[in-house]
């Protein structure tokens, strides 16, 4: 993938391995940062709910664990997920809305409400899951509480 | 803070509480929790009560699914109210919102049963 990203200096927010017992305080951090970098309140909301449904997908069909990574790119916020599990299988790629009394398979389609893109690197070895959204507002200046 | 609370009320109507953040991590035992009540008591409604809940993932969002067929399956009227504006948003971008009348937050409904289900 490189050579197909944006320019612009990187800046790394938080890298951590997950498995279910942090599902919950990493999705606290993921709400801390996107807030700290300036996500609006509707984004914020719907960005965390995509990353947790990607994380939550690593923890339950992926092998159990994985890991995560967000940072910034000029007035963009990534973040990645990346498992070792059998893989998404095709059809499961959330791109249509399930109807709306159906049970599970929500996953991946409440994602990509949450994000401006979401991009899947999939195969029997593990999946790459990464999401990006623009960010509104400045980030809160370091040093705040 | 407790996901769930259960409170039968005298006018048959089943009040559901869903607080805090419904999510993978403690969805099952929420549904669990919510259609063991709607097949003891066997309500004429059901309500779910969402003012406190702050996060939905989309095992929340079945929780929600799983009440309604629950509710659906003796034949009892089934509603939720109360959802913050985020909350609310989601229930619409997922369809839910045309599965079930979703009430604004504000003050307990005046005691009286629902229209009798049909």
């Amino acid at each position: 993938m490189t050579g197909a990203e944006p320019i612009g200096p990187r800046v790394d927010l938080l890298t951590r391995d997950f498995d279910f017992h942090s599902l919950v305080p990493l999705r606290h951090d993921v709400q801390r940062c996107g807030a700290r970098e300036g996500l609006g309140e509707r984004e914020l909301y719907l960005f965390v709910v995509a990353v947790n449904e990607v994380t939550t997908n690593a923890v339950r069909h992926g092998g159990g664990k994985g890991r995560i990574y967000l940072w910034r790119e000029d007035h963009r916020l990534f973040c990645r997920v990346v498992d070792q599990g059998p893989g998404i299988p095709p059809g499961r790629f959330g791109e249509v809305r399930p109807a709306p009394d159906t049970l599970g398979g929500r996953g991946l389609w409440l994602a990509r409400q949450g994000c401006e893109s979401l991009t899947l690197n999939t195969g029997a070895r593990g999946s790459i899951v990464t999401l990006s959204q623009s960010i509104s507002n400045d980030p809160v200046p370091a040093g705040e509480p | 803070m407790t996901p769930v609370s259960i409170d039968p009320r005298d006018d048959g109507v089943l009040d559901v509480i869903l607080r805090g953040e419904i999510d993978y991590t403690n969805a099952a035992p929420v549904t669990q929790t919510v259609t063991d009540a709607v097949d003891r008591v066997r309500p004429v409604a059901v309500r779910v009560d969402l003012t406190e809940v702050t996060f939905l993932d989309s095992s929340g969002i079945g929780v929600l699914i799983t009440g309604m067929k629950a509710a659906r399956e003796i034949a009892a009227e089934y509603r939720v109210r109360g959802p913050n504006p985020k909350v609310l948003d989601q229930l619409r971008i997922t369809g839910l919102a045309e599965l079930f009348p979703v009430e604004p937050a504000g003050p307990p409904a005046a005691a009286g049963p629902p229209a009798a289900a049909g």
